[in-house]
């Protein structure tokens, strides 16, 4: 399965993915691999079982069979080794789930120094340093419930970047923010891109897919229905489904804006 | 009728030691059944194998028994049971201290484990997702991230328990310990000033469970944080109303 020079670039391989939810299908043998660097956009019709997808890889979900590798850890359906692969595999929530009764620096301070066992002072340090990259730095001492949205994912954001991890996954990032805010929270995460942080991200925003992504994935009925980058994917979508979807979308968005 | 209260003041120094046995057994049986029934109400909701219904039949067993009823078992039954096992034969008598302090302490956690059972069902799913999500283990999950917010949103309730507690601790009354009601009891009954004593009695207890009502009422409004969605949003999951 692995070759020695994809093995060193490739950062997650998903083979064969299957999950059900009791009889109902959800993902119906998902193949995907994402190299370092790459940024993955996926997007399709709810209930499409993108969620689940990103959910398997760390974890949050299991599946029925197929294997999900993540840099050298290999995990098949019994999710052994998921301690080692939820190291390197951040994830970013739409609902943020910060922790409320730490502060925001605490928040970012408590997987480093237990998962990775980083000292104090310097996961302190590291947790300052993402804090200030994502421009909340002056909210460190607060607790999450006194934060914007907006604020609080871009504190979400930092936190998962403290765990220094090879991919970052990012869930409907901004489907729970105030229209306001969801382009500051998009901005941070064009800078992380830019910054050449692995990402795969399951949105709506097709602005953020077309600035952004290597390769734009949509999924329909558990299914890669298409996958190309942005410029062919929006321009010249070759099937049906994926010309379908981006009309609804597309037109959608307009009609807000 | 007269009163006559100077009987009780006399008796001061008796009824503060019965008193201080009183907080002393409370204390006892709510550090020591919250610590139990937490490890129990994890072990139930991590739906660890053969643990969690071991769990399951224990508190519903504990919570189906009056007080008095688990005391004298644990007085009189116990011992002889565990003579059994000694190749002598002979039953082996546990003191009534021994006997309360434990019973107390088991029979309380069955009741703090429901109550931690339920706010760990109640705090946000997304709570454990982020705790998981970040290679945060089992241990630091629960220590760190969840119970801390359990205890900050169950705090009234088991406030309300240990007040409960405190009350029951009269029931030591049936093993012959002197507690703040055994206490009182015995001097009533020699000095023949039965209203005197037990509506001092009452007062007294009264007093220390109102303090304790209202310094969990002032510790509830203390609490500034929010979570994300805000306490009604959670209040309305809590109850099934809404989408977790």
């Amino acid at each position: 399965m692995d070759d020695a020079f994809s093995t060193r670039n490739e950062i997650l391989r998903i083979e064969g993915l299957e999950q059900s939810y009791g009889a109902l299908p959800v993902l119906r043998g998902i193949d995907l691999h994402v190299n370092k660097g790459e940024r993955i956009v996926i997007c399709g019709p709810s209930g499409s079982g993108k969620s689940t997808l990103i959910r398997c890889i760390n974890g949050l979900e299991t599946f029925k069979s197929g294997t999900i590798r993540v840099k050298d850890v290999c995990s098949g359906e019994h999710l052994r080794l998921l301690k080692d692969i939820r190291r390197e595999v951040g994830m970013v929530f739409q609902g943020f789930n910060l922790f409320p009764h730490l502060s925001v620096l605490e928040n970012c301070m408590l997987a480093p120094i237990k998962v990775r066992g980083v000292k104090k002072a310097e996961a302190r340090e590291r947790a300052l340093g993402f804090l200030q990259k994502v421009r909340v730095l002056d909210q460190a001492h607060k607790h999450p419930g006194q934060l914007s949205g907006g604020q609080q994912q871009r504190v979400a954001i930092a936190r998962a970047l403290c765990m220094q991890p090879s991919i970052m996954l990012f869930d409907e990032p901004t489907s729970a923010l105030d229209p306001e805010v969801v382009q500051e929270v998009l901005a941070t995460m064009v800078g992380l891109a830019k910054e050449g942080m692995t990402m795969l991200c399951v949105t709506h925003e097709m602005g953020f897919a077309r600035e952004v992504a290597d390769r734009v994935i949509l999924i329909d009925g558990g299914r890669i229905v298409e996958e190309a980058a942005p410029a062919q994917f929006f321009d010249t979508p070759q099937h049906e489904r994926t010309r379908a979807f981006l009309g609804r979308v597309l037109r959608g968005q307009a009609e807000v804006a | 009728m007269s009163f006559d209260f100077a009987a009780v003041i006399n008796a001061t120094p008796y009824l503060l030691q019965g008193l201080l046995f009183s907080v002393e057994l409370t204390l006892v049986a709510m550090i020591g059944g919250m610590v139990l029934g937490t490890l129990m109400a994890i072990t139930r909701h991590m739906g660890v194998p053969v643990a969690a219904e071991a769990v399951r039949v224990y508190v519903t067993l504990m919570r189906s028994i009056p007080l008095i009823l688990v005391l004298f078992w644990f007085f009189f039954l116990v011992p002889l049971l565990l003579g059994h096992l000694t190749p002598a034969g002979r039953s082996i008598p546990l003191g009534p201290k021994f006997t309360a302090f434990i019973t107390f302490t088991l029979f309380e956690s069955a009741y703090y484990a429901e109550i931690v059972r339920a706010g760990l069902k109640a705090i946000d799913k997304g709570q454990y997702e982020g705790a998981k999500a970040l290679g945060l283990s089992n241990t630091t999950m629960y220590w760190s991230v969840v119970v801390p917010q359990v205890l900050r949103v169950t705090a009234p309730i088991i406030v309300s328990q240990t007040i409960i507690l405190f009350q029951d601790t009269a029931l030591v009354y049936v093993l012959s310990l002197t507690d703040f009601f055994g206490a009182a009891a015995k001097i009533a009954q020699r000095d023949s000033k039965l209203v005197e004593f037990y509506s001092t009695v009452a007062v007294v207890y009264l007093l220390i469970c109102s303090m304790g009502s209202e310094l969990s009422e002032r510790f509830r409004k203390k609490q500034g944080y929010r979570s994300p969605r805000g306490r009604f949003e959670r209040t309305r999951r809590m109850f099934g109303l809404a989408r977790p």
